[in-house]
């Protein structure tokens, strides 16, 4: 397999390329030109005698599928000759006019052309006009040529003749000759190449095809040295090219092209006796070789062999071949724009560019093809053999493919960088290593510039998560409330937030709208169906969308000065709100008139005109339906419902149907709205504008457990109907929708821009959630997420760990994970010291308790890969379920808690890694593709579901009543299966570990040779803790939990949903008894443990919380397992005894 | 601004290093070197303590990777030996070649590699200058690895590959509460000057790439990465390019065109740029030696917040 060219083109010519990236020019994209001269010696097919300069752009995007790199652009130049030679330089300090450099060109009559590049690619000039000048002194072919890589205005060139000619062509139109350089009278042969060095601007060397090479010193106007190989008893070799080392001024390079002597030699100055290396692997002459600049250790040469090989320059070894030509290779060169490219031209009459990095890696079949021969000093040809080319790898890559410095972020704000170390540069000591001597780089950590101004933010905010009572939440409130200042979009929302906590919500919702509920003639809020007229009346007028509200006040306000046929008048009419399931039945409707006349005989004998005769008629008839038509027709609507009142239940319905349809009064539709007790199109109907209104009338008409989902209606209408998000933030706020509130804050986030803005939004997230003690949105938990997240990439890892402590609740499995991550993260903070403490007690501690541990979660990850089966259902079955609970615990404290167990696998004694082993010779496939200690990130099973929170009549009533919207979390499936694995090892899932489940079997023995220290039960509990060896000073401990405890569970005996929740407290503070058992806790939790007992015993609950939190954040490693269980308990207790 | 506290230290290589990074927690680092080593350091506190020495690649190792670790200890690393492995920590500093990339995969140098976001599994990325891609993924099912390829992802030669976050930019704020599934692109650059951005449809089952070229750069692209999402609805990347330029790509949701914006032209090749781990950051490093942080202003622009 051999390396493909990038792009090719059919010429017989010799080329260079533009020194620079030309982007700014026509037609290229980057990578700049490749210029192309017709080759002298060669003819194509047709014989044509003409020669040209082209340009091709270089152009990688054109490199897709089978493209071409070399794209023909522009016009051609004529030339009168044929070229030896091209150059190109970029000439400095011509760019104005020669944007693209000069060309350069070596011709068979001893002239050398210089053509202006950009005459090829610019539209406004004619390529003929490209020929600047030429410079005729040399009287043979000029086959040396080059510009000075320093000075770019002078060009050196050689000629047949064996003169070396200097040229400045500062200004290419009027170029100046350098006097001519005196030779010491040394034969004079034909110069085949020049080179300047690439350290000393003064410094030249040429070559002959005599053989002998001499270095010209310009300062000094002579040659300081000639030198030639004359071993072997030769008079010297055809020289063909030579090369001043990329790095080391004293070193250049010749290569012969006589095909008995095919070799490059490397002579450092320092000793011209004989050459200081030898790259024999070339079959016959070499004809070019070129050095790279970027990496000093790539050499490329090519052959009348055919081949072009590229050369370990330090190790004189081949790392790889070109495709071999049919004829000889004359050319190679280095692009100077695109790392490791190169392009060689062949007698083929094809210029090819190729990628080195793709060549290296080619080389398989070239085994047999390339004959690098070992280097030796002595110039003596040795046994050339395949240098290692069996190998489908180079041996050396090219410097410029590996990054030298980078940077990375780490979590935790932190910044790791790298770079070479100081370099000493040695080959100018060193004879033989033509190397920078720079080995290894320097790694450094850096903290991001942190922001100080989050950490007195976060503290506000861990403060104030931590106190999650009414009265604090109130205080709070009012004291953001009094803080807004002019914002009324602030005040308003922390006046909801306020009503929220202050009991009785809707009452001060309404009030707070501005509407004084009605008071004893008013319905009460659930149960409008008892409503009567007058307080629908009231009401309806109360919340009228139309201007006359104060008119009908005024006239509610007397109501003795109307009677009640003037009012129902005035009114336009008005109906009771009951559609008439009390009244009688229609068969007893007859019976009905006589009643009714008799009790109003006055009325009846009144003066009559025709319609009310008729009507008068039909009563007396007892046919309410024609006496309602009869009303209706004379528009006397309150006569009409009246007389339909007394009419049955489909007559009342007909009419107020009637009289609404023929009523357009806005209130009239809420008045229907109510009736129908449809809110949800009343919500619907109400303009968005008037959301108020909507709410006002939801406050006192809504059923309880309607009521979240009609304020969310709301909030979701002002959305999407008028955009309004400050507005639908509050309907979601009254809803208790903490998702949707959040979502809508958190949209306008932008960190970074302002990460005050973050904090303000926290707050009020923080704020919402306790109100409505849901935890479980995803948008909340996002915010805690990237609050958390900015703490931490700031630097304030232990900052954001408090913070995420102190949020009251479980956390969702991502802000879990997080947590999980800051702790861990948080350890690397520990002094040294500190940790190797923390090691060593590890080791001492329970070794069969952290073998089984290991095993279970072993087992747990084998079962992992499975979770995509089927059969994992199967597992779901509460006894799994059970089992599960108990080994991982609840919510993040258990997994939190199981870290300990982390650390102390990592120092687990060599018996068990032997053990590991052995399991992973069988196949990793099986078992340990997902092991290891990921075990910290099993996601944590959310203990006691945050189903139906326990009812809290004083709190935000509506939200009590209505459905917990955070549903019990299924066990996911990641647990499931683990749990399934414990409880049934299902064959073939098996670790070959031979240790059962601990809840199953005793841990697998392990020659252990300490004692064996107990692991905690797996079905330990309050009842079955063993406490019998609790330090006298802790008993009150024991006996106040356990009696705490029971409270607890008896007030929850009837609430099903909280069973789950007593039996993980049970087991957690059976998990606490059973350490307190072994004395396994520390002096400052003991202490603080004692104190939050007492404060409980004395109901000083704030206490109590306070010193869970403290506990939380700074033991949570030791007490993690169970806090939670405290926290429920103080929180139980707390409503129990409100 | 607090001042930024420092470790400095000589990890030991006997060549160039070219990669280092922090695990998941940034208490463990991986080096890279051209002597075909990867060590793990551990570092606490303000001290860094070797633990382990990963030895296996016959060539320079250009780059490592750290997987998630709900996966496990694991370490993905490439090399110029067209190979890429993953070793994993079997125990405390015991690290074992865990998996390495069949021969052929890559016919040359393989540049990059790239953990996928842990919500698409254990899979990674590997960028090879034989102008492909290549996606690894471990089947849980059968324990086997399976590969995708992306063939002339870039002709001349892929330099580095970055993956999109699982969720697209913008999905957090939707409304809608349907659990989100995880979607697998990424971004590469290469030796044609170009960006690239792929994405694995699931309904053809393979991977294509998304919209056309990001073109602006007029030399190799080195480095390019997909910026994790900042809770904003646009996705953001970076590249670094040999013509001294580093440029930042923005989307707007469903947009169906990258804008480009130049971050700063260098002066020198710009080797590799880095973002914080929530995304607000952006470190770039020039051949120059410098790294240099840089924070998007409100008014759009960048500014570099160090020095």
């Amino acid at each position: 397999m051999s390396p493909s060219p990038l792009g090719r083109v059919e010429r017989s010519a010799t080329f260079a390329f533009c020194p620079k990236a030309c982007a700014n020019n026509v037609g290229s994209s980057g990578m700049g030109y490749l210029s192309a001269g017709t080759m002298a010696g060669a003819f194509d097919m047709s014989f044509s005698s003409t020669a040209t300069v082209e340009l091709f752009s270089l152009d990688p995007t054109s490199a897709g599928g089978q493209c071409n790199v070399l794209q023909k652009t522009g016009t051609d130049a004529e030339s009168h000759e044929r070229f030896h030679r091209l150059v190109w330089g970029s000439l400095p300090g011509a760019e104005s006019e020669y944007p693209l450099g000069v060309i350069a060109g070596g011709l068979v009559d001893g002239s050398v052309n210089l053509f202006n590049p950009n005459h090829f690619v610019s539209s406004d000039s004619d390529a003929d006009s490209a020929l600047i000048c030429p410079l005729k002194k040399h009287k043979g072919a000029v086959k040396g040529l080059q510009f000075n890589p320093f000075s770019g205005n002078l060009l050196a060139s050689g000629g047949q003749d064996g003169d070396v000619c200097i040229w400045d062509i500062a200004n290419p139109q009027k170029p100046s000759l350098f006097p001519a350089l005196k030779d010491s009278g040394m034969q004079k042969g034909e110069i085949t190449a020049l080179s300047w060095n690439h350290k000393v601007q003064h410094i030249l060397a040429s070559t002959t095809s005599s053989g002998s090479t001499i270095v010209w010193d310009l300062k000094r106007q002579r040659q300081v040295i000639s030198f030639s190989d004359s071993s072997g008893g030769n008079m010297g070799k055809r020289c063909s090219a030579l090369q001043w080392h990329p790095e080391i001024a004293t070193q250049v390079i010749v290569a012969s092209d006589d095909d008995r002597f095919p070799v490059l030699q490397v002579w450092d100055l320092r000793n011209s006796i004989s050459p200081c290396r030898e790259f024999r692997g070339h079959e016959k002459g070499v004809l070019s070789l070129a050095w790279s600049d970027l990496d000093p250790g790539l050499l490329l040469s090519t052959g009348k062999d055919n081949r072009t090989l590229l050369w370990d320059a330090h190790s004189g070894e081949v790392l790889s071949e070109m495709p071999r030509s049919q004829n000889w290779n004359f050319d190679a060169q280095w692009c100077p724009t695109a790392p490791g490219w190169f392009a060689t031209a062949s007698f083929d009459g094809v210029v090819s560019v190729y990628d080195v990095v793709q060549g290296m890696g080619a080389t398989e079949a070239q085994d047999q093809g390339a004959q690098g021969g070992e280097f030796d000093f002595n110039g003596q040809q040795q046994g050339a053999q395949g240098a290692g080319l069996n190998r489908t790898v180079a041996k050396r890559a090219p410097s410029w493919m590996g990054r030298p410095c980078g940077a990375a972020f780490g979590f935790g704000g932190r910044v790791i960088s790298f770079s070479k170390s100081q370099q000493t540069p040695a080959g100018n000591q060193g004879q033989q290593q033509g190397t920078t001597a720079a080995k290894g780089s320097t790694v450094r950590i850096t903290s991001v510039p942190g922001d100080d101004s989050l950490v007195s933010y976060a503290q506000e905010l861990t403060q104030l998560a931590s106190d999650p009572s009414k009265e604090a939440m109130v205080t709070f409130c009012q004291k953001k409330l009094e803080g807004c200042g002019e914002s009324a979009k602030e005040r308003e929302l922390w006046a909801f937030m306020k009503i929220l906590f202050e009991g009785d919500t809707r009452k001060q919702l309404l009030e707070h709208l501005g509407y004084k509920p009605a008071q004893e003639e008013a319905p009460q809020a659930a149960e409008p169906e008892r409503a009567d007229a007058n307080g629908l009346v009231n009401h309806a007028a109360n919340l009228s969308l139309d201007g006359n509200l104060d008119e009908i006040n005024a006239q509610l306000a007397q109501p003795e000065a109307f009677n009640d046929e003037d009012f129902f008048d005035n009114l336009q009419g008005v109906s009771s709100p009951l559609p008439s399931p009390v009244r009688k039945e229609p068969e007893a409707a007859p019976v009905a008139p006589e009643a009714e006349v008799a009790e109003d005989p006055p009325k009846v004998t009144e003066k009559l005109d025709e319609v009310d005769k008729e009507i008068k008629h039909a009563l007396f008839v007892g046919n309410y339906s024609g006496a309602v038509d009869a009303c209706l027709k004379a528009d006397k609507m309150a006569d009409a419902l009246l007389i339909a009142s007394v009419g049955g239940a489909d007559l009342w319905a007909k009419t107020q149907k009637t009289y609404l349809a023929k009523n357009s009064k806005g209130y009239m539709k809420v008045l229907m709205s109510i009736m129908e007790n449809d809110l949800k199109t009343l919500v619907q109907q109400q303009h968005p504008q008037s959301w108020r209104e909507t709410l006002a009338l939801l406050c006192t008409y809504a059923q309880s457990e309607d009521w979240p989902d009609l304020c969310s209606n709301l909030g979701d209408l002002l959305l999407t109907r008028g955009g309004d998000i400050d507005s639908a933030v509050l309907c979601y706020i009254c809803a208790g929708n903490l998702d949707n509130a959040v979502r809508l804050w958190s949209q306008n986030i932008d960190l970074a821009q302002d990460k005050t803005q973050l904090h303000t939004v926290m707050e009020k997230a923080i704020v919402l959630s306790l109100a409505t003690e849901q935890q479980g949105s995803q948008a909340y938990g996002d915010l805690l997420n990237m609050y958390a997240d900015l703490l931490a990439s700031n630097g304030q890892i232990s900052e954001a760990l408090s913070f995420l402590n102190s949020i009251p609740g479980e956390l969702s499995e991502s802000t879990t994970t997080l947590r999980d991550r800051l702790s861990q993260a948080g350890a690397r903070l520990e002094s040294a010291d500190q940790v190797a403490t923390t090691a060593s007690q590890d080791y001492s501690a329970p070794q069969q308790q952290d073998y089984s541990a290991y095993a279970q979660q072993d087992q747990g990850y084998g079962q992992a890969q499975q979770y995509n089966q089927p059969q994992a259902q199967q597992y779901n079955q509460p006894q799994a379920q059970q089992y599960g609970q108990q080994q991982y615990g609840g919510g993040y404290g258990g997994g939190y808690g199981d870290q300990s167990q982390y650390y102390q696998q990592q120092s687990q004694p060599s018996s068990y890694d032997q053990q590991y082993q052995q399991q992973s010779a069988g196949g990793y496939g099986a078992q340990t593709g997902y092991g290891g200690q990921g075990q910290v990130y099993v996601p944590s099973q959310p203990a006691a579901p945050a189903a139906a929170p326990p009812p809290q009549p004083s709190l935000f009533n509506p939200m009590a009543a209505a459905p917990a919207p955070v549903a019990a979390p299924a066990p996911t499936q990641m647990f499931t299966p683990q749990a399934a694995q414990a409880a049934q090892a299902p064959p073939g899932m098996g670790m070959g570990m031979g240790a059962p489940p601990a809840a199953a079997a005793p841990p697998s023995p392990q020659p252990a040779p300490k004692p064996a220290v107990p692991q905690i039960p797996s079905n330990i509990s309050i009842a079955t803790a063993d406490t019998s060896k609790v330090a006298t000073d802790l008993k009150p401990v024991v006996a106040c939990l356990t009696e705490a405890f029971g409270a607890v569970q008896q007030a929850y005996a009837g609430v099903p949903s909280k069973k789950r929740e007593v039996d993980d407290n049970s087991r957690r503070l059976g998990i606490l008894f059973w350490k307190l058992n072994l004395g396994d806790i520390k002096p400052s939790v003991r202490t603080q443990l004692l104190e939050l007992c007492k404060a409980l015993s004395s109901r000083d609950f704030g206490t109590a919380q306070r010193l869970h939190v403290s506990l939380t954040t700074t033991d949570f490693d030791e007490c993690g397992q169970w806090l939670t269980a405290i926290k429920r308990i103080i929180k139980g207790l707390q409503q129990i005894r409100a | 601004m607090a001042t930024a506290a420092s470790l400095s230290f000589d990890p030991g290589h006997r060549d160039v290093v070219h990669d280092v990074q922090f695990d998941y927690y940034g208490k463990k680092v991986a080096t890279a070197s051209s002597d075909r080593m990867v060590k793990i350091f551990e570092v606490v506190g303000n001290e860094q303590r070797l633990v382990a020495d990963l030895a296996g690649h016959e060539g320079p190792v250009w780059q490592v990777s750290w997987a998630h670790p709900k996966f496990g200890n694991l370490l993905a690393s490439c090399s110029f030996d067209q190979r890429v492995m993953v070793w994993k920590e079997v125990s405390e500093g015991n690290w074992q070649v865990l998996y390495q990339s069949p021969p052929g995969l890559h016919t040359a140098s393989i540049n990059s590699v790239t953990f996928a976001p842990q919500e698409c599994g254990l899979c990674l990325a590997a960028a090879s200058s034989d102008g492909s891609i290549s996606i690894l993924s471990y089947d849980g099912q059968t324990g086997t690895w399976t590969t995708e390829k992306i063939a002339g992802a870039h002709s001349l030669g892929c330099l580095a590959v970055s993956w999109a976050p699982a969720f697209h930019a913008g999905a957090m704020v939707q409304p809608s509460g349907a659990p989100l599934q995880p979607s697998r692109s990424l971004v590469s650059c290469g030796c044609d000057n170009s960006v690239k951005v792929w994405s694995f449809s699931e309904a053809h089952g393979k991977w294509a790439q998304q919209g056309g070229d990001l073109s602006g750069h007029t030399n190799w692209v080195r480095d390019v990465a997909w910026a994790p999402n900042m809770g904003m609805p646009r996705s953001t990347i970076a590249s670094a390019s040999e013509d001294g330029k580093v440029m930042i790509w923005s989307q707007a949701p469903g947009g169906a065109g990258w804008e480009p914006k130049l971050l700063k032209d260098f002066g020198c090749p710009a080797y590799r740029v880095s973002w914080s781990v929530s995304g607000g950051l952006l470190a770039v490093s020039d051949s120059n030696n410098e790294v240099s942080l840089w924070k998007e202003a409100v008014d759009g622009t960048w500014e570099q917040i160090n020095q």
